[in-house]
């Protein structure tokens, strides 16, 4: 049974661990070692207590999570959660094309083959016309993900020093300064971002999930959650291991320095590089088509073919192609793009919050399964907690000397 | 030629923006009143949220026209 209903909660989380997230990790490796590793465990339940107030909330209004919001808070709400969903969707998908075009580089693979054959393998996996199948071979593409984990045994950690630091919260020698507050932040942000709300939601109304599938749903969610933070843990020990002490900016620079100890390593490393990319690249696409297609009331369904559902596959090539060829820009502005996402996330993910914290409490639509006190004591303090944390972090990207000197 | 691809790409895109705009509206009046139940909690929420997004946009703003002074 769960094998019917598992995919959306395992593909979100971990396609959470995109691009970006294997930079992040990496660069948390390198600088501070497996310091921060219980950092990132904590990030697991927060993780999966947001992810599945999206189960339940799709599962019972069989509404994704844009036409949720138009319902609920009415066109002005709406309009803003589209259209900062749209922007920071596509400027993601762009970093995607960075990460993967960067990985490949590696194997002197020149950047337009890298987008040229993505963009078809993205087409043909969309154009099969089923869910369940696209479900299936993103599950195949998470399953290459797991690479970090024997290239985490390859290096021969300490195990006693990965679970003391997994276990024990504690700052890394040198304390608290502005590069820690700013990778503890990247960590936030790369695993609890706006699209995968608007995804998951979208997915289980896609898949056809009901009331009575809430808790595979949730299992779901829950083993998702697990194998994010594991990959996650498994980069850094990586990372930590290896290239402890170097200031590491993205992990295409990680796997060739990695390459330089080990030639698997930094092969391995690529590879997820790669196929972190990719899997955020079909997951980000589809969340943008989907909640286009909920509000505009345009057939918005992997189920339907390109002729049934035109402007949905439209919109999903309009993204891949717009966001490649700007990857094959000479000079395009691709870090500022970067530190633009980081930003313009913050304001989205806030409103998803909040309005994900209001859906979950109205009874008139969650009946039995609105949120319980002791979730909305959780998911409130979690949601308080990310929305300062998350403010600060984009504060302090466009103001990088506001909070402290060093 | 002129005029085909006049008839092609002029014409066609002037109808897309029309039948978008046509669209934006019928969405403005399928959803001009929220359904959801407002409690006071509710209408908090909002206000503040509203509130926090302006101070983010202001800051947003400053820091474009400090990078281009």
């Amino acid at each position: 049974m769960y094998l019917i209903l598992a995919g959306p909660g395992i593909i979100v989380m971990i396609a959470d661990n995109d691009a970006g997230g294997i930079t992040t990790y990496a660069a948390t490796g390198a600088k501070y070692g497996y310091h921060l590793l219980w950092f990132l465990v904590l990030l697991g339940p927060i993780a999966y207590y947001i992810q599945e107030m999206t189960v339940r909330l799709g599962a019972v209004t069989k509404r994704g999570h844009a036409e949720s919001i138009f319902y609920a808070f009415g066109s002005f709400w709406g309009w803003f959660a589209l259209l900062d969903l749209v922007l920071i969707d596509w400027l993601t998908l762009v970093t995607e094309f960075i990460g993967m075009t960067a990985a490949m580089s590696i194997f002197h693979v020149p950047p337009w083959i890298t987008v040229s054959v993505v963009s078809i393998v993205m087409a043909l996996m969309v154009l099969q016309g089923r869910y369940w199948t696209w479900e299936k071979i993103a599950m195949l593409f998470c399953a290459v993900n797991l690479v970090y984990i024997p290239a985490a045994f390859m290096v021969h950690p300490s195990v006693p020093e990965v679970l003391k630091n997994s276990i024990i919260p504690h700052f890394p020698p040198g304390g608290f300064t502005n590069d820690l507050f700013f990778l503890l932040m990247a960590n936030i942000g790369t695993t609890i971002a706006p699209w995968m709300i608007f995804f998951q939601q979208s997915a289980v109304v896609d898949k056809g999930m009901g009331e009575k599938d809430i808790g595979m749903g949730k299992l779901d969610t829950a083993l998702g959650s697990l194998f994010t933070i594991l990959i996650a843990v498994f980069v850094i020990i990586v990372t930590g291991t290896v290239l402890r002490g170097m200031n590491i900016d993205s992990a295409a620079q990680a796997a060739i320095e990695l390459m330089k100890t080990n030639q698997y390593l930094g092969t391995f490393l690529a590879i997820g590089l790669f196929d972190a990319g990719f899997l955020g690249a079909i997951c980000i696409s589809l969340a943008t088509s989907w909640a286009f297609g909920e509000v505009f009331g345009w057939a918005h369904s992997l189920n339907k073919n390109v002729k049934e559902a035109p402007w949905f596959y439209a919109f999903y090539f309009f993204a891949i192609l717009t966001a490649g060829i700007v990857v094959l820009i000479p000079k395009a502005p691709l870090v500022l793009i970067t530190l633009f996402v980081q930003v313009v996330a913050v304001t989205l993910l806030s409103a998803t919050l909040v309005f994900l914290l209001i859906l979950l409490n109205d009874e008139a639509s969650m009946g039995k399964y609105k949120n319980t006190l002791w979730q909305n004591i959780v998911n409130i303090t979690i949601v308080t907690a990310i929305i300062v944390l998350s403010t600060a972090y984009g504060i302090s990207t466009l103001f990088p000397n506001l909070f402290m000197g060093s | 030629m002129g005029s085909f691809i006049y008839e092609i790409f002029v014409k066609g895109l002037k109808k897309f923006f029309a039948d978008t705009v046509s669209q934006v509206r019928e969405i403005n009046r399928k959803y001009a009143v929220p359904q959801i139940k407002t409690t006071a909690w509710t209408h908090f929420a909002l206000i503040s949220l509203g509130v926090y997004l302006a101070v983010l946009l202001l800051l947003l703003a400053y820091k474009f026209i400090t990078l281009l002074k």
